[in-house]
């Protein structure tokens, strides 16, 4: 790869998020002049930078409900697309993604719990409570049966789907047996959505996003090697059956807890990573930090058109990333099968 | 002699026979959805499509309301917990009442309804569509049991009146029911007169259906329903123009853009479906100042920030249950009070629920069906 097309990459990154930040910010439900926008934005973070000539509700509107949400949608977007490069690399399948592994269908499950069966007990932090334990037992669940029937890609990809398959058969007979009244927001959030977001929930998601990525960063260059098959990591030096548990382990936390906030979204993890590999090549130190800031961009603006599609009526944002996920990775096939 | 006992026999007979006739007539009803059918009346023995439809079965017949149910939905006991407990204190015996899974959307188990030979079951409107897509009718018309629509919730305004003179036939209970109508009618006319008399400046009021329920928001109501009963009252119901159908969703931006002057949140105690909640508990002898503790948390959510009627303290909680039955006119009252408190100075709700009871209901009334943020409790 050319010397300065990282660098090109990443200021269009940046530039991309930027675009789409204002743009979440910007558009929605109600018509809010990007003056305001911006002026809002501007006299939170820095009180007083500018003269306030904006009403109480349309301060309200840019802060409290749509800036909290594209941040939610920039976070979940970046640790979704980062869990689906690694795990294309764990497992070794192209096909990977963090819903491949059951540890999203473990989140479901907790969340169902706690939608139809628990009730609000711990407030509004219970369903990403219910859902990241639900998502840590799946995840323990993997390992053990990883663990107890061999530790190659191979028996990880099967480990985890046969734990999605009893994790998903669990939430529908939890859904059976809960009040059929409440089954539609267990849809909602089964199809993901972002509308809960709220500033003091958006801590965990992002402290668990920071501190993976950065440890993945740092272990870039062993992902690399493990790219490269087994037999090749392993004439390298490295610890083979334990990085892949180590990886797994952080991929399945991170994927819990962006599970636990928006509900499960798919097809982030899957064609963002391929994207980013088409532009910037296979190097996992260049893959992880764009795979991060192209799947902020797009989840942000998926969000963006689940708010303003159907207005007022909020679409689940899984709809849009399925649908154009899907025709994008059909678009994918065919070129390469062209090239 | 030998005359005389055949003349004693058919006479007898003829009598019986008159006797049957009169206990039990065929006749041609029609329910809300425009179907006619032949049902022998009055009714021995009812199926009740949901539970809560002991609301308008208990104003028909308030001295034995489940005389005639053989089966039922087991919605009652989970909704609306406070009134079931009241009813089986007074009639011990609904506790041993075949309960029906699935009725609430239309599906339920149609051998066990055969097995109780009941001679109608009573559905409600929004079960049709998964009533006649499982062809329900049909088979139960094979074995000789009507079905009937009636319809509380979808286009309560309008579908109450035929609901409530068509259950009236059913049950023999015309008269009861042309009553309870008359009564129903007069409240509403003491709304409807005064504001057509003064037609005051209608508030924008923003309804939140099942408030707390879910961490969802906002469900409401477009134009019917509550939504209708707000249009009653005196106000603008600020979804009408959101929501297509009677029931759907609002975004938060819309509410705090729409910025509302009075808001009217649903509630009941919920607690089986969603323990521990943020819903509203109002209802039958509730506990206000927990419900009131409860609807000033739900205008500390982001849709609520900074808006009117959080503002000056219009916020309200209602009874959720009178969007699903014939009491509907006393929401309709409360509502108007709220909305126009100058207009309404005289009229008061709750001696009109109170009335409702003492003329129409088994049950003695208990307050705590409406709550105020303002109110000093």
């Amino acid at each position: 790869m050319p010397h300065g097309k990282p660098i090109l990459l990443t200021l269009l990154a940046f530039l991309l998020i930027l675009v789409a930040i204002t743009a979440g910010l910007s558009l929605g439900a109600a018509a809010v002049p990007l003056k305001t926008v911006w002026g809002v934005v501007a006299d939170r973070l820095v009180p007083g930078s500018v003269t306030r000539d904006w009403s109480a509700g349309r301060e309200s509107i840019v802060w409290d409900v749509r800036f909290p949400r594209v941040v939610l949608a920039a976070l979940v977007g970046a640790g979704l697309a980062v869990v689906g490069a690694v795990l294309q690399v764990v497992t070794r399948n192209p096909l990977a993604d963090p819903h491949l592994l059951g540890v999203s269908s473990g989140g479901a499950c907790g969340a169902i719990v706690a939608l139809l069966h628990t009730g609000m007990i711990f407030g509004l932090i219970t369903v990403p409570l219910f859902a990241f334990l639900g998502a840590l037992a799946a995840t323990g669940a993997v390992i053990a049966v990883t663990r107890f029937s061999g530790r190659s890609a191979e028996r990880l990809i099967l480990s985890g789907v046969a734990v999605a398959f009893v994790a998903t058969a669990l939430s529908n007979l939890l859904i059976y047996l809960g009040d059929p009244r409440a089954v539609q927001s267990v849809v909602f959030w089964m199809l993901g959505g972002l509308g809960l977001a709220q500033w003091p929930h958006l801590l965990y998601p992002a402290l668990v996003l920071f501190v993976s990525l950065v440890w993945l960063i740092l272990r870039a260059r062993e992902i690399n090697g493990l790219a490269m098959g087994d037999e090749t990591a392993a004439t390298l030096g490295l610890p083979v059956a334990r990085l892949r548990a180590q990886l797994f382990t952080v991929t399945a936390l991170l994927t819990g807890v962006m599970v636990a906030f928006s509900g499960a979204i798919g097809f982030i993890g899957l064609m963002v990573p391929h994207i980013v590999r088409l532009f910037a090549g296979s190097d996992h130190v260049r893959v992880i930090p764009l795979s991060a800031a192209f799947g902020s961009v797009a989840l942000v603006l998926a969000d963006l058109a689940a708010r303003t599609l159907m207005a007022p009526e909020d679409m689940p944002v899984g709809v849009i990333t399925g649908f154009v996920g899907g025709i994008g990775f059909i678009l994918l096939i065919s070129r390469r099968n062209r090239g | 002699m030998r005359r005389f006992f055949h003349t004693a026999f058919a006479t007898a007979g003829l009598m019986a026979a008159l006797m049957t006739a009169a206990a039990a007539e065929p006749k041609t009803v029609t329910d809300v959805t425009g179907r006619k059918v032949e049902i022998d009346v009055p009714v021995k023995h009812v199926i009740l499509g949901e539970g809560r439809q002991i609301y308008f079965l208990a104003a028909l017949d308030r001295e034995a309301p489940f005389s005639h149910v053989v089966g039922w939905r087991d919605d009652l006991a989970k909704a609306d917990p406070e009134t079931y407990a009241a009813y089986l204190a007074k009639y011990p015996e609904i506790a041993k009442l075949p309960v029906f899974g699935g009725m609430k959307d239309g599906t339920f188990d149609i051998e066990q309804a055969v097995a109780l030979k009941p001679d109608v079951i009573v559905m409600n409107i929004d079960s049709k569509t998964a009533t006649e897509e499982a062809g329900y009718i049909e088979k139960l018309a094979k074995v000789g049991i009507p079905l009937v629509y009636v319809d509380f919730r979808d286009k309560a305004m309008e579908n109450t009146e035929p609901s409530m003179r068509l259950l009236g036939t059913l049950m023999g209970r015309e008269q009861v029911a042309e009553d309870f109508i008359r009564f129903r009618a007069e409240q509403i006319r003491r709304v409807t007169d005064v504001l057509d008399k003064a037609k005051p400046t209608k508030p924008l009021v923003f309804v939140e259906r099942a408030g707390g329920y879910s961490e969802d928001c906002c469900m409401s109501f477009g134009a019917e329903n509550f939504g209708r009963m707000v249009e009653i009252a005196g106000g603008e119901n600020m979804a009408k123009s959101l929501i297509p159908g009677t029931f759907g969703t609002v975004n938060p931006e819309q509410i705090i853009a729409a910025n509302p002057d009075q808001v009217i949140v649903t509630g009941g105690n919920w607690q089986a479906y969603v323990p521990g909640g943020a819903w509203v508990g109002v209802g039958y002898g509730a506990d206000l100042k927990e419900a009131q503790r409860k609807l000033k948390a739900l205008t500390e959510r982001p849709a609520f920030t900074g808006i009117k009627a959080v503002k000056s303290g219009e916020v309200h909680g209602i009874w959720h249950q009178f969007y699903n039955n014939p009491y509907q006119f006393v929401a309709v009252q409360q509502i108007a009070k709220w909305l126009h408190p100058d207009l309404f100075a005289d009229l008061d709700p709750t001696a009109t629920f109170k009335e409702l009871h003492e003329r129409f209901l088994p049950l003695p009334y208990k307050p705590g069906y409406f709550v105020s943020v303002k109110d000093q409790l």
